[in-house]
């Protein structure tokens, strides 16, 4: 039996569930929820894409055997739907009670009865799920003919709500390091920074700072992606790197071949943010990754994390890591801050900050335009030969302003969000955020929020049968096969 | 084209699916794939018809199906260089040749370009009404 299975629901799906088993009458009410699924190193977990209410009293029947039964055509109909788009049929009810839930022994034996056929049927793993408004248990049987339970769902939205078969112990104290902290949120809160795994994407002048922040709170674990070395202009922005890490005595030197040597035995960007994790939290373990995140085998790295901080601004890794926030259902936000100077002039424009939230509402970066589809296309293209030879890019090595002072607006704002999402004192769940710190009128606000556009076809947030959004593993990536 | 084993674990199942469909759009075109190592594929369709616009019957039409279709665009399109109009010869405004470096020929290919981008949404778009859009274009000029 493994004890790695997890449910993970977005809050909006959970509150729909929560809507329709539980009414006034205080009576039993059914459902299926049809999931994807994801697999990493020894944990599972199925994604729900769908909620389907059972309506009373035409798919959800008084039984001759239990209490209420599904009938065999709603079944049937959501077996199908499940079994073509690839998905996990779970069939759902409700009990009473509040923290702790279980199976009857009529449910036990009805899953005896049905799933073997359901099983054979679909093809994929079926099952079944109780609940209560604070509490879930599950029977999952896969085609292996193996059967594991539940022990664990996560709702994804404001909070990272954790729903168990019956109450964990809850510890009553961390350690003094974290004494200050554990004010406001707790020693259980201490234990779920600790239990998490969050990715960061860019170890640049946003991510470096993310994961700072992120070590000393004492998150469990971080994985760190970042293709890059330091070099001697990054130095104003990236905490703890020297000098010594941009190899700048060789990046000055006239002679061409020692600066090419700076540039190729420059400390990865990667190792400076394990050396800042090190010194910041002992606690903290940190996967440093030196590559690309539009490459599979990089990726991949991040699926199975609970919280992604996307803090690189190429579009192959905004197009790739918003659709795994999508794909896989885990809450992301989007960091970045943008200085913008008149060419001409040198007349500052704009000064600000953005923070991005997607992966729990739809209205992604595709939705709304910010996935620039011709930069898309230059970056896919293989070589620079070919980016030159179709002309796309008119000059590949112009820099954009970057401050530290305007990226610590974003990354304080975003690591905050985390921080209150993690320990339960919740965030909003969706939108896009904008502070901007110049220009700004006298009583002007600056902070400015927008509700993102959400496109119903959209192949990422969607509910289109093409759309990817909870598949998991049964999608593809949009990831190079490296 | 023959989908073989090794091509097929060199390329992306949506270039993979981008491929038959394009076979199966084109059954008399004859048509060569290369992939570009990273997940998706050069495509070059032959004796692509040109219609009455032009002088010349019939085309080359080269272009990549890239690895993250379909969140990303099928473009450019590139067709034979010595393309003249049947009326008053030479191109059309803002058509020039160009050098193509592609894997599939050893040395640089002269080519016109004939698309860009589409505009609005593409991830809904197939390959072959991809291909049909800018071959529409090409030859209602």
């Amino acid at each position: 039996v493994t004890t790695n299975l997890e449910l993970h629901i977005r809050q909006g799906d959970w509150e729909r569930l929560i809507a329709h088993l539980f009414h006034d009458d205080h009576d039993e009410h059914g459902a299926v929820v049809l999931c994807g699924a994801s697999d990493t190193a020894g944990r599972r977990r199925l994604l729900v894409r769908e909620v389907v209410p059972a309506l009373d009293g035409v798919d959800y029947v008084p039984g001759g055997r239990g209490y209420r039964h599904l009938t065999g055509a709603f079944v049937t109909r959501q077996l199908r739907r499940a079994k073509d788009m690839g998905l996990i049929y779970l069939a759902v009810h409700n009990h009473g009670g509040l923290g702790s839930v279980e199976f009857s022994p009529s449910d036990m034996a009805s899953h005896e009865r049905a799933y073997p056929t359901l099983l054979t049927v679909s093809g994929h793993a079926v099952g079944g799920v109780v609940v209560t408004s604070l509490a879930l248990a599950g029977d999952v049987w896969q085609p292996g003919g193996t059967r594991e339970p539940i022990p664990m769902t996560v709702v994804v939205g404001e909070t990272r709500n954790l729903l168990r078969p019956s109450p964990m112990p809850q510890p009553h104290t961390s350690k003094l390091r974290y004494d200050r902290q554990s004010l406001l949120f707790g020693a259980a809160g201490q234990e779920l920074l600790a239990s998490m795994r969050v990715g960061i994407v860019g170890a640049g002048g946003v991510g470096m700072l993310a994961v700072q922040g992120l070590a000393r709170l004492g998150v469990g674990e971080l994985v760190v992606i970042d293709p890059d070395r330091v070099s001697s202009t990054n130095l104003p922005r990236l905490p703890e790197a020297t000098r010594w890490d941009a190899l700048e005595f060789l990046a000055r030197s006239r002679f061409g071949p020692l600066r090419t040597a700076s540039a190729r035995f420059a400390t990865p960007k990667v190792k400076l943010a394990r050396r800042i994790v090190r010194r910041a939290n002992r606690d903290t373990q940190i996967l440093p990754v030196a590559g690309d995140v539009a490459d599979e085998s990089v990726a991949r790295r991040l699926v199975d994390c609970d919280f992604i901080l996307l803090a690189a601004d190429s579009m192959l890794a905004r197009d790739v890591v918003n659709q795994i926030a999508y794909q896989y259902l885990i809450p992301t936000l989007q960091i970045g801050s943008k200085v913008v100077v008149d060419k001409a002039s040198g007349d500052v424009l704009d000064v600000y900050a953005v923070v991005r939230s997607l992966g729990c509402e739809p209205g992604c970066l595709s939705c709304n335009g910010l996935i620039d589809p011709v930069r898309l296309t230059e970056e896919t293209l293989a070589d620079e030969v070919q980016r030159e030879n179709q002309r796309y890019i008119d000059d590949v090595d112009v820099h954009a302003p970057s401050v530290i002072t305007v990226n610590m607006v974003a990354v304080g704002w975003a690591v905050n969000d985390f921080m209150q999402y993690a320990v339960g004192l919740g965030r909003p769940r969706s939108g896009y955020r904008i502070l901007r710190t110049q220009p700004v009128t006298p009583g002007g606000p600056q902070l400015v929020s927008q509700t993102p556009d959400a496109d119903p076809d959209c192949r990422v947030c969607g509910l289109a049968s093409y759309s990817v959004l909870s598949k998991g593993d049964g999608a593809d990536l949009p990831t190079r096969m490296r | 084209v023959t989908i073989t084993p090794e091509l097929s674990t060199n390329l992306k199942g949506s270039v993979l699916e981008a491929i038959e469909q394009i076979e199966q759009a084109y059954p008399s075109l004859p048509l060569k794939v290369v992939p570009d190592g990273q997940g998706g594929a050069w495509v070059e369709l032959t004796d692509v018809p040109l219609g009455t616009a032009w002088q010349q019957s019939t085309t080359f039409l080269i272009f990549l199906l890239p690895f993250n279709l379909p969140a990303c665009d099928i473009y450019p399109m590139f067709v034979r260089p010595d393309l003249q109009r049947s009326g008053h010869g030479g191109l059309v405004e803002g058509l020039a040749v160009t050098q193509l470096s592609w894997p599939g020929d050893p040395s640089q290919r002269d080519v016109v370009q004939v698309s860009r981008r589409t505009r609005g949404s593409f991830a809904a778009q197939t390959a072959p009404q991809k291909v049909e859009k800018v071959m529409d274009w090409v030859r209602s000029q």
